[in-house]
């Protein structure tokens, strides 16, 4: 990142920059902070800005010099990323690869748009306490609420293939956890209506959690392979992500974050989040899981 | 480098500013903008506005 590096400099702290970029703002002190949240909205959602916004900074100490200041920042770095992504621009060949690569792009425009207040919603804790009243309350059983979403997971896969599975190629990715349990119970599903599946864990099966470790049992004795680590040399007509459920935090690594690079630019069906989708911040983090690349 | 034609002499300046070298005034427009904004007097810190800058950059998934 071509500013990140010029915050380190002008902070003289790299971890600064790091959680700016990544949206962890809430360890920063607050003056900045209400700077980093009237930037946000103004670029993400420029029409709903009101006077409000411009009050949230004036609480914080800036005088009308200083907002004006903070604005003319937000307005120019728009400005010079829409040059940049408007005429094609690459950062020079001396920033590292990775840097330059650009990220391919969920083509967010394409996907129907829902208003906030429209859908109820929880949140990651309510989620969690969700979960945990149907098990500890109600006494519903791990292995139902997994089998319930995985094998839903398979009807949607089955109407996104054209409503019907029969000889097509699945390609699973699987965490060690619920979210990977569910996807192992839709591989199962799908290869029962004829679907050429197969599933890749993020790691070996000897570290599934005890419940998807039963799952992993019950999709071996249905004959669907299972690998694991290294994303599959096949090209699927779908893939189903089963890697990092809502509960996931910080950027996803190793194994995990080669098999969601490998989903780029493929398409993919997310149980859950998407992998590298954090819900509790917000944040989207790199590789994650987007759609087909336009 | 860029999906558009760029000015002559423009190889020594950063991507950014060669993309558009082709509006002389409007490219020098911007670089005295730039230098008002990012490093010219202000309530604001250098840091302040380099973490703006990022937040914009991050937000807009614009690696400049």
């Amino acid at each position: 990142m071509q500013h990140g590096e010029a915050l380190a400099a002008a902070a003289g702290d790299a971890s600064l920059a790091e959680a700016v970029a990544s949206g962890a703002h809430e360890q920063l002190e607050p003056r900045l902070r209400a700077m980093l949240a009237y930037a946000l909205k103004l670029t993400r959602t420029p029409a709903a800005m009101t006077e409000a916004d411009v009050d949230a900074l004036r609480r914080q100490g800036l005088d009308d010099r200083a907002i004006v200041d903070a604005n003319q920042v937000v307005a120019y770095y728009n400005y010079v990323n829409r040059v940049a992504d408007g005429l094609g621009v690459e950062l020079e060949p001396s920033w590292p690869a990775e840097a330059r690569r650009r990220r391919p792009y969920a083509g967010l425009d394409q996907l129907p748009s829902i208003g906030a207040d429209e859908l109820p919603w929880l949140s990651v804790e309510q989620m969690r306490e969700v979960d945990r009243i149907a098990v500890e309350e109600a006494g519903m059983l791990l292995e139902q609420m997994m089998e319930n979403a995985g094998r839903s997971l398979a009807a949607v896969a089955r109407q996104m293939l054209g409503g019907s599975a029969a000889g097509k190629q699945v390609a699973v990715l699987a965490g060690p956890g619920g979210n990977g349990g569910g996807g192992l119970v839709a591989a199962r599903h799908l290869a029962a209506a004829g679907a050429a599946v197969n599933v890749t864990l993020d790691r070996p099966p000897s570290e599934l959690a005890p419940v998807p470790s039963r799952q992993h049992a019950l999709a071996r004795a249905a004959a669907v392979p299972v690998a694991h680590a290294e994303p599959p040399a096949s090209n699927p007509e779908l893939i189903l992500d089963a890697l990092l459920g809502y509960s996931q935090a910080g950027p996803p690594r190793e194994a995990t974050a080669r098999l969601i690079e490998w989903t780029s630019g493929r398409r993919v069906l997310a149980l859950d989040a998407p992998s590298g989708l954090e819900l509790a911040s917000g944040s989207l983090h790199e590789p994650h899981v987007g759609g087909r690349r336009r | 480098m860029v999906w558009v034609r760029t000015a002559p002499g423009s190889e020594q300046m950063a991507n950014i500013l060669a993309s558009h070298s082709l509006n002389e005034a409007a490219l020098e427009a911007h670089v005295r903008l730039y230098r008002t904004i990012m490093f010219g007097d202000s309530p604001l810190s250098r840091t302040e506005r380099e973490a703006i800058a990022v937040a914009v950059s991050a937000a807009n998934e614009c690696f400049y």
